[in-house]
């Protein structure tokens, strides 16, 4: 078997590749789709992820405003700050994303493993930190603000064993699942990357 | 700088080898093939003429090719049918037409059987590159690129001869 041998077969497939290429009907339609690429879906899931944000925020200016005009300015003070900075991390992000595919492949690879961990690194810090105090706050916030404090207390005492069951269960349960999602979603995907990269980079 | 379709009328073929050389059944190769012709659409706008065309179309489709995510993973399994496309044949004896077929079809099982790296560096050697522009493509030395080569081509010559290929 010789080389040329084999680029000979590989030119003859040109036959194929145009019956393939001549089967569809509107190449222009099939180029104008969703990507489903990694980035993209990212990028897709960080703008969404904004949006609701916004939402969040913006409803939460408008109650503190009427509850009391000093706690709003307090978290107006803390929340613009935040604004900005996921807004600039959010332009870099896409803007690094639009050249991409564009460099050697090495380079992007490397950009794809880079942008796929720092994202990761994101949902896992929502996970592991922002979830469990979110959740512990507000479950302490909500049982607190009942002007009732002993009603509140024989709830407590009624339901003690169940909740100091319950509570760390479901918030357990909340990082289990959510963390196997993650993996199952990206976490594969990113090691395949990284062990293609690091093929790559090996000196021969 | 030229329009989408007159680009594509152009490398068609190679975005079919690209496909067909990543994916192991039908339903794979119209995602990747899908997928490739949208990074290169929404590409163009920033392509600024620094490398030439067909340099850039093969990053872009390679790099499409290499970062693919196979979304169902019971079609792992699944293979390409068997007359999977209507071929031409033209002036060519139906037996000779099969017997190309048949080693068409088995180079792309042995590429398929290669790490996904070492496809994206033998496709563009036997798309007649030269080291200095593989190693454009790659972003790897020419010096590793020549090594790289010669180790994938043993390798596959290893598989295609496994798989009963002999020389015409």
């Amino acid at each position: 078997m010789s080389e040329l041998d084999l680029n000979k077969i590989w030119d003859s497939d040109r036959e194929k590749a145009r019956d393939h290429y001549e089967s569809l009907t509107d190449v222009e339609k099939l180029a104008k789709q969703k990507s489903e690429n990694i980035l993209n879906k990212i990028r897709r899931t960080a703008f969404v992820e904004s949006i609701i944000s916004t939402v969040v925020v913006a409803a939460m200016a408008v109650l503190f405003y009427f509850i009391d005009i000093w706690v709003f300015a307090v978290f107006m003070v803390f929340i613009i700050p935040v604004f900005i900075l996921s807004y600039r991390l959010y332009r870099n992000y896409t803007r690094n994303l639009n050249d991409v595919n564009q460099r050697k492949v090495t380079e992007s690879i490397s950009a794809y493993v880079r942008m796929t961990k720092k994202y990761l690194n994101k949902v896992k810090f929502y996970i592991y930190y922002v979830l469990p105090i979110g959740y512990i706050t507000g479950l302490a916030v909500g049982t607190l603000s009942n002007p009732d404090i002993e009603a509140t207390r024989e709830i407590i005492e009624r339901l003690g064993i169940g909740l100091a069951i319950g509570v760390p269960l479901v918030g357990f349960m909340i990082w289990f699942f959510n963390r196997k999602y993650i993996k199952w979603l990206y976490g594969r995907h990113y090691k395949a990357l990284k062990e293609v990269l690091e093929n790559l980079e090996k000196e021969e | 700088m030229e329009d989408f379709k007159s680009i594509v009328d152009e490398y068609y073929p190679i975005i079919y080898k690209i496909g067909r050389s990543f994916t192991n059944n039908s339903a794979d190769f119209d995602d990747l093939y899908q997928e490739m012709l949208i990074q290169i659409h929404d590409s163009l706008k920033s392509f600024r003429s620094e490398s030439k065309l067909s340099t850039w179309i093969y990053r872009v489709a390679l790099n499409t090719a290499l970062t693919f995510n196979r979304s169902d993973k019971k079609r792992q399994n699944e293979t390409y049918p068997d007359n999977w496309e209507r071929i031409d044949r033209g002036e060519e004896s139906e037996s000779a037409a099969k017997e190309r077929e048949s080693r068409i079809e088995m180079l792309y099982a042995a590429i398929n059987e290669l790490k996904k790296e070492d496809r994206a560096i033998i496709l563009l050697h036997l798309e007649g590159k030269q080291y200095d522009e593989i190693s454009e493509i790659m972003g790897i030395s020419q010096s590793n690129t020549g090594v790289k080569i010669m180790r994938i081509k043993n390798r596959l010559q290893t598989i295609l001869r496994r798989k009963g290929y002999e020389r015409a």
